[in-house]
């Protein structure tokens, strides 16, 4: 059975449709990039997958466990047992450093482990930054901590959305190759919205949304 | 942010109205404490206090409601005083006796109202057990303490000085009357031939409170400082207006009840404004830390504004005409709910609405002003603080 | 707990500015409440003027002696008690009513003088009827003799005369020592006039008669009654001031701590996403709004006390005793207003959907 089934997902908000019936199946393992024109449908299916947006009709299985029509805390606790969130903007707290940024996700879900965040800070090239506040932290960096904070409860699944938006080439590569290699060595599944042609290269698949439907799936030569 | 300023608005103004008013209406419970003005028969000599009593006309009464400050006398009520020796079961014992009207309708003279004269009036404590004598037939009411020793009970007959009366109720007033015996005064005119006489009349008015003016000698005042304490309500200027209208009487403050009052509700009136004052700053800044909290969420919109080349004294506009906006809609608000509050409260604890005062409008809309622009001052400081490069590259 | 510490440490402004909110809200609570409590006391001082609410006396004829005066008066809700002889003297080969008392015990007690409080024992007060009715003069020399004392009598200055509008304007008013000493009747008393607590009445009259036998214990309802009511619509007032005030403070609060949680709205959405539940998010803020609570209504109840003080001060030319509970009340206000107001705001951000507060602006 497939790592994430979509069965007919339907999503009605009160302006527009954004998904029309998606069908999709992932296996463990896969990285999967979702490309298509903006209000395509793209971060909608993503949020549908993660838990942040509910379906209007249709269902999503992850992992084998039926997760439409649970309520909002079961979906937190859902998220932070075997979700890892990126964001196109960082969201760091503010007032909080990189270290304890990391923690904060760990305290969610079960204990703050200092360590374990300085290990998890280190895999992501970070180890000299770690007590610096995120307005000390150039965008990349940001993006590394939120990275660092995604990894750190060991989720099966790590989703982002526009994860490089923000980012310059370089930086843009930066995080790729960070991907790459969690992808390869620690095999998590990964589905990353981007609308830019170079970030949707890196991966095995690629599906085109349009109008809130599924346009085209493709696997790819994984670079 | 207007509902804010309308709340402290509203609070401020419900308590100016009751500063304003507290003194009236605590006033008028005062004289729960009794009579405060006694009218006397004039002594002249020696003789009118050991010798032969003295009297003051039952007819001048009706006077005391025709003075300039008529409206302030809230209670009248005549007292005559004799004696009588008393049989009851076979004891004989000398008793005082005590003429009162409870309530007795007195016509106005040229008016057609009619108003309330007795101890009604002027001692709302007094109690009876049974009825009060009325003017019709040979009722008696006997105090509580004379009864007890007495052993006279209502409804049984007691002989005074040979005459028969009934015993209509027995008296209970914590004071002298506890050991006298009550009748109305018409029965006690009558039956000691002093026809259209009383001995002393209580009377309730509402006074201001003494300062260092009224206090003053009035033989030594100029002609116009006499004029303004004539028409002020002082306890002294109406004692001496009534002096006027009862024929050959001497009118004197009460003063333990006089004086009290007066520094009563000096001491309410300075703490009701002390807690305005309190109340009122507290709530200016109330409002002025909620400015600044809703400042720090616009922080991006300032930067903003100055990045597009807004100078200060723009941005300094652009807050103070929303403070201004906001004062207005804040006071009136405010003074609308301040007006259901300050009715609330007067009539819970006073049993009528504090009045409703015009002035009170301007004053709300002001200190709504006062409140919300006082309250932009630290954020508009803030505000022209705010660099705007940092604010739009969006790091903290 | 290190976030608890950092989102307080690191964000001192705000929280600064939260708490003093709080503070203003505790200080004018307490400044009230303490008032409130406390004006019964002070107001009761005043009303004292108004003058004894008991009197203590015996049969017509009898008297009391004088110590029973200073034994009520160490009776519990009793604020003093003041021993009083009626006495006839002569003056002239004239009778007159006559009072001895303690001058000191009367002084500001609402007596109008003109003249001078007697200093000493040998000084005397007339009431204001006689000093025309016997052409008496304020430094003048006069002699009494006790009525049906067969001594000699006294010679008293007349210090000054008395305006009472009662008996007392027809009589002489000696220091009791004085009156004892030309009537023989030291150290009998006819009256022992008390001041009880206002509310308490009930108390010391059942006292009274238990300590002492065969005496006569009146209330007197004049005073006793009309002060009950006095104080208690007083009280009421100021009480239902302090529900104004306690609601416009809060309203003042919560508008500054809704302020806080509004900027703070990202931070929930983030907390969301990374699988807090709403309970453990409004935990997150509520032990901030504890602690701000807890601040504000500490450094409230610190000024509060400053400011009842000074008002009583002004008021009442007295400080007032605040009960402990007071600081209890006051706190919990602080934080109970502080986690109300923030609970609210925090409320309307859960709903939020966290994926549409994470993308946008």
């Amino acid at each position: 059975m497939a790592f994430i089934k979509l069965d007919s997902a339907s999503k009605i908000y009160e302006t527009a449709q954004a998904l029309r019936g998606v069908d999709l199946e992932v296996e463990q393992g896969q990285w999967l990039n979702i490309v298509g024109p903006s209000g395509s449908g793209k971060s909608t299916l993503l949020n549908v997958i993660g838990g942040l947006d509910s379906l209007s009709s249709g269902n999503v299985v992850i992992d084998g466990a039926e997760i439409t029509g649970l309520s909002e805390d079961a979906m937190a606790v859902f998220r932070r047992e075997r979700i890892g969130f990126v964001f196109q903007q960082a969201h760091l707290i503010p007032y909080l450093n990189a270290v304890e940024n990391v923690m904060l996700s760990q305290y969610f879900h079960s204990m703050s482990d200092e360590d374990e965040a300085i290990e998890a800070l280190k895999r992501v090239g970070l180890g000299h930054r770690l007590t610096h506040r995120p307005s000390q932290l150039s965008g990349g960096e940001q993006q590394r901590v939120c990275i660092a904070r995604a990894l750190i409860n060991s989720p099966k699944l790590l989703l982002a959305d526009e994860p490089t938006g923000n980012l310059d080439r370089e930086n843009t590569r930066i995080i790729l190759e960070l991907l790459k290699k969690l992808h390869q060595e620690e095999h998590f599944t990964i589905i990353l919205v981007t609308h830019d042609p170079f970030v949707s290269q890196w991966g095995q698949r690629i599906i085109t949304m349009e109008d809130g439907k599924i346009k085209c799936d493709e696997f790819i030569c994984y670079l | 942010m207007v509902f804010s300023v309308a709340i402290g608005t509203a609070m401020a103004a419900s308590l100016i109205a009751l500063s304003m008013d507290v003194s009236s209406k605590v006033s008028n419970e005062l004289r729960a404490f009794g009579a405060n003005i006694l009218v006397e028969p004039k002594i002249e000599g020696l003789a009118d206090i050991t010798g032969q009593k003295r009297y003051l006309r039952q007819d001048d009464i009706v006077k005391s409601k025709v003075i300039f400050w008529r409206h302030n006398i809230l209670g009248v009520a005549p007292f005559l005083e004799s004696e009588a020796t008393s049989v009851f079961g076979g004891k004989k014992e000398h008793v005082k006796l005590l003429g009162i009207w409870y309530s007795k309708k007195l016509p106005l003279p040229g008016e057609t109202e009619t108003f309330e004269a007795g101890v009604k009036s002027v001692s709302p404590w007094w109690n009876v057990n049974g009825a009060w004598p009325d003017s019709n037939s040979r009722n008696v009411a006997v105090g509580v303490s004379f009864a007890s020793r007495s052993g006279v009970k209502k409804g049984d007959s007691l002989k005074l000085d040979g005459a028969d009366f009934v015993v209509s109720g027995i008296v209970d007033t914590g004071g002298a009357e506890d050991d006298q015996v009550l009748m109305d005064i018409d029965t006690l005119q009558e039956f000691k031939g002093l026809r259209g006489k009383v001995s002393k009349v209580l009377v309730s008015a509402l006074t201001t409170p003494m300062d260092e003016f009224a206090y003053k000698d009035q033989t030594t005042m100029s002609k116009a400082e006499y004029e303004k304490w004539y028409c002020t309500g002082y306890v002294t200027s109406i004692a001496k207006q009534l002096e006027e209208v009862f024929h050959n009487s001497r009118v004197k403050p009460i003063w333990q009840v006089a004086a009290t009052e007066g520094k009563v509700l000096e001491k309410l009136s300075f703490l009701m404004y002390l807690l305005c004052f309190i109340s009122l700053s507290a709530s200016a800044l109330g409002v002025s830390t909620t400015m600044i909290m809703s400042l720090l969420r616009r922080v991006d919109e300032i930067g903003l504004m100055k990045a597009v080349g807004a100078d200060s004294a723009k941005i300094i506009a652009i807050f103070l005409s929303e403070g201004v906006v906001i004062g207005i809609a804040g006071g009136f608000a405010g003074y609308l709910l301040s007006i259901g509050a300050a009715k609330f409260i007067g009539i819970k604890v006073f049993n009528t609405a504090f009045e409703h005062r015009a002035v009170l409008f301007p004053v709300a809309l002001g200190s709504a002003l006062f409140i919300s622009l006082s309250g932009m001052v630290l954020p508009i400081k803030r505000a022209l603080r705010i660099k705007s490069a940092v604010v739009l590259k969006g790091s903290e | 707990m290190v976030f608890f510490k950092k989102s307080i440490s690191e964000r001192k402004g705000r929280v600064a500015i939260a708490s003093f909110a709080v503070v203003l809200a505790v200080t004018a609570i307490t400044g009230l409440l303490g008032i409130t409590v406390g004006i019964r006391e002070k107001l009761g001082t005043e009303l004292r003027a108004y003058g004894a609410n008991i009197v203590v006396y015996t049969e017509a004829g009898a008297y009391l002696t004088e110590d029973f005066g200073a034994r009520i008066s160490a009776m519990s809700n009793v604020e003093e008690a003041t021993s009083q002889l009626m006495a006839n003297v002569v003056f002239e080969n004239m009778s007159f009513e006559s009072v001895g008392l303690d001058f000191q015990q009367i002084k500001g007690r609402g007596w109008r003088l003109s003249g001078n409080w007697p200093k000493e024992q040998g000084e005397i007060l007339v009431g204001i009827n006689l000093k025309s009715a016997l052409k008496l003069e304020a430094g003048k020399r006069i002699k009494l003799v006790g009525q049906g004392n067969s001594g000699p009598g006294k010679e008293f200055l007349v210090a000054g005369f008395v305006e009472m509008g009662g008996n007392e304007d027809n009589a002489f008013i000696l220091s009791l020592p004085d009156l004892w000493s030309i009537t023989g009747l030291a150290p009998k008393v006819s009256a022992v006039l008390v001041r009880g607590m206002p509310g308490a009445l009930d108390a010391v009259v059942a006292n009274i008669k238990r300590d002492f036998k065969d005496v006569s214990v009146k209330t007197m309802r004049q005073v006793a009654v009309a002060e009950d009511l006095l104080l208690q619509k007083i009280q009421l007032l100021l009480a239902l001031i302090t529900i104004v005030v306690l609601f416009s403070a809060s309203v003042s609060v919560a508008s500054t701590m809704g302020a806080t949680v509004l900027e703070r709205r990202k931070e929930i959405g983030l907390m969301k996403a990374i699988g807090a539940t709403k309970k453990e998010i409004g935990l997150f803020y509520k032990v901030e709004a504890v602690f701000i609570g807890l601040c504000g209504g500490i450094g409230g109840f610190i000024i509060g006390f400053a400011v009842i003080q000074a008002v009583s001060k002004g008021a009442f030319n007295s400080f007032v005793n605040i009960p402990f509970y007071i600081f209890g009340a006051a706190v919990s206000i602080g934080v109970a207003v502080s986690v109300f107001s923030s609970l609210i705001p925090v409320r309307g951000a859960l709903k939020y959907n966290s994926a549409a507060i994470l993308r946008g602006d």
